[in-house]
C-alpha cells in the first residue's frame, strides 16, 4: 500500500485523500518508511520532521470534523534547509548554523503550514546554496537516486533528489542562478524559478537578495502549479514582494493536458543558447522536446538575447558582492559559531570560520569553497 | 588579465578573519582575478543609450507608519544566541585587545 503511495502525484494523491481513501498519517507514514528506507544511501535530508506524524494526524481530525481545506491538504512535502523553520533546525547547509532552531517560520513554509501539507524533514543543500552539485554541503554531499555515483545538481540537490527518490511527492526549494532549475534538470524531476517578486524571500536565508527566488519542485508541471498557487502572493515583511495577482498555473497545467492545447501559442528558442558545451544525447532530446511541442499545436520562433554573452559575468558580480554582504550577518555577534583556534597570531578576537573549515577534513587539493571567496 | 596578488589576497583573508592555507591562497588568487575581469567583460556591454538599471522589476521603495507591529519577545530573539544575560546578546571583545 505505501509502495503505491509514495509513487502518486501529489495531485492524484490529494484526490485520495479528499475522497477519504488514504489518510494524511498513510500517506506521511509511506513517505517516512521510504526516507529510513534509501536515505542512507541518497542523503536527501539533513534533518527529518519527528512531528510530521502529528502534523498528518491533526489534518485527518479537521478533515474528518468537516473543515475546508486546501487542495494538498495532507499532501507530504520536503523542505530545503535555506527556509527558516519555527520547530526545526535550519542551516543552509552550514556548520555555522548547526543546531539553530529560527524564532520563526520563512513566509512559504507558514503558507504551506497554513495548507494543511505536512513537512517532512529539511533537505540538503550546497553551503549558503552557493555551489551547482551539493557537494559542498558541510553536511556532507546528496547522491543523485539514478544512479549514486552521481550528483544531483545543486545547491538544491537535497530536495530534487528526495522528490526524484520518491522520498517526497513535493519540495520546496530556492533558485539564484539555477539552484531549482538545475538539479530538476540533473534528477529528471520539475523545478521552477517563480518570476521574482511573485513569492514572497521572508525567512529564506539570503545568498543574493535581488535573484533570490524560492520555488516549487515535483515530479509532474501540474504538482509545481498547485504548489506555486500555494506558496505566491505578496508578503508585506518581503519589500521586493510584487503586489500582482497570479493567475493560477495549476488551471493553467489542466488546460495544457487537453488535445492541441498550444495552438496559438508562440515558443521562442533562443539563438545564443546553441552554442558548444553540451554532452553528447543534451541537444538531441531538446530537439525531442520542441518537436513534442511542435505536435502540440505550438509554433516554434527563433530568437536572439545578445546580452546573453554577458550574463554569467554580470552574475559573477551582482552574486559575490550580495553575498559577502548577506554573510556578513553570520559574524558570531548574532549568530554563528565562535572559534579560537590556535595560534591565532593576528589578534585575540575570535577567528570566524566558514563552514567547511569548522567541518570535517578538507580534501588536499586545496579547493576552497565558494563563501570562502 | 587582473592584477589580484597573493599578498592583496593574504590581506583580505585577515580582514574577513579566514585562516587560509597556501594552496587556498593560489587558487582564491585566480579566482578573485577572475571576478575582476568580469567587471571588464560587462564593461564592454555599457553604452549612452542604456539606462543605468539597478532591477528589471518594477520596484518602489516601501513605506509604512512607524508604529510597533508584529515583534518577537526578547527571550525568541535570545534563542538562538551562543551566549547571552539575558536581555542582550554577549560578544566577543573588539576594543582594547592586545596588538
Amino acid at each position: 500500500m505505501s509502495d503505491d503511495l509514495i509513487h502518486l502525484s501529489a495531485a492524484d494523491l490529494s484526490a485520495k485523500l479528499a475522497s477519504g481513501e488514504v489518510s494524511a498519517v498513510e500517506a506521511t507514514k509511506g513517505h517516512l518508511d521510504r526516507i529510513a528506507g534509501v536515505d542512507g544511501d541518497v542523503h536527501a535530508f539533513l534533518h527529518v520532521n519527528a512531528a510530521a506524524l502529528e502534523t498528518a494526524a491533526s489534518i485527518d481530525a479537521r478533515r474528518a470534523a468537516g473543515d475546508e481545506l486546501g487542495p494538498l491538504a495532507g499532501v507530504p512535502i520536503a523542505i530545503k534547509d535555506v527556509l527558516c523553520t519555527i520547530d526545526m533546525p535550519s542551516t543552509s547547509g552550514s556548520k555555522i548554523l548547526e543546531g539553530w532552531v529560527p524564532p520563526y517560520d520563512a513566509t512559504v513554509v507558514a503558507k504551506l503550514r497554513a495548507a494543511g501539507l505536512v513537512p517532512l524533514g529539511k533537505t540538503n543543500m550546497d553551503e549558503f546554496a552557493m555551489g551547482s552539485s551539493t557537494e559542498f554541503s558541510a553536511f556532507g554531499p546528496t547522491h543523485n537516486p539514478w544512479n549514486l555515483d552521481r550528483i544531483p545538481g545543486g545547491s538544491g540537490g537535497g530536495s530534487a533528489a528526495a522528490v526524484a527518490a520518491f522520498e517526497a511527492p513535493l519540495a520546496l526549494g530556492s533558485d539564484t542562478g539555477g539552484s531549482i532549475r538545475q538539479p530538476g534538470a540533473v534528477t529528471g524531476t520539475v523545478g521552477v524559478k517563480p518570476t521574482y517578486g511573485s513569492v514572497s524571500r521572508y525567512g529564506a536565508i539570503a545568498l543574493a537578495s535581488s535573484l533570490d527566488q524560492v520555488g516549487p519542485v515535483s515530479r509532474t508541471v501540474l504538482d509545481a502549479g498547485l504548489l506555486h498557487d500555494v506558496i505566491k502572493g505578496h508578503d508585506k515583511r518581503d519589500s521586493t514582494s510584487l503586489a500582482d495577482e497570479w493567475p493560477s498555473f495549476a488551471d493553467a497545467a489542466r488546460r495544457g493536458l487537453a488535445p492541441g492545447s498550444l495552438h496559438g501559442v508562440k515558443v521562442g528558442i533562443v539563438k545564443e543558447l546553441n552554442g558548444d558545451g553540451f554532452q553528447s544525447g543534451v541537444k538531441q532530446r531538446f530537439s525531442e522536446a520542441v518537436a513534442l511541442l511542435t505536435g502540440a499545436g505550438a509554433e516554434i520562433v527563433e530568437v536572439s538575447a545578445p546580452s546573453f554573452e554577458y550574463a554569467i559575468s554580470a552574475y559573477y558580480l551582482i552574486l559575490p558582492a550580495e553575498a559577502s554582504s548577506n554573510l556578513a550577518k553570520f559574524d558570531s555577534v548574532r549568530f554563528g559559531l565562535r572559534v579560537n583556534p590556535e595560534g591565532a597570531a593576528r589578534s585575540s578576537r575570535s577567528w570566524r570560520p566558514l563552514a567547511s573549515r569548522a567541518s570535517a577534513p578538507r580534501s588536499s587539493a586545496g579547493s576552497s569553497s565558494a563563501p570562502t571567496r | 588579465m587582473s592584477e589580484i596578488t597573493r599578498e592583496q589576497v593574504e590581506h583580505l583573508a585577515g580582514l574577513a578573519r579566514i585562516a587560509l592555507t597556501p594552496d587556498e591562497i593560489d587558487k582564491l588568487t585566480g579566482e578573485l582575478g577572475h571576478i575582476v575581469d568580469s567587471i571588464a567583460k560587462v564593461t564592454e556591454a555599457v553604452s549612452a543609450d542604456v539606462p543605468a538599471t539597478s532591477h528589471p522589476i518594477p520596484l518602489a521603495n516601501v513605506f509604512r507608519d512607524d508604529v510597533v507591529g508584529e515583534t518577537l519577545t526578547q527571550e525568541q530573539a535570545l534563542r538562538g544566541a551562543p551566549e547571552h544575560d539575558g536581555t542582550r546578546f554577549k560578544v566577543s571583545a573588539i576594543l582594547g585587545e592586545e596588538q
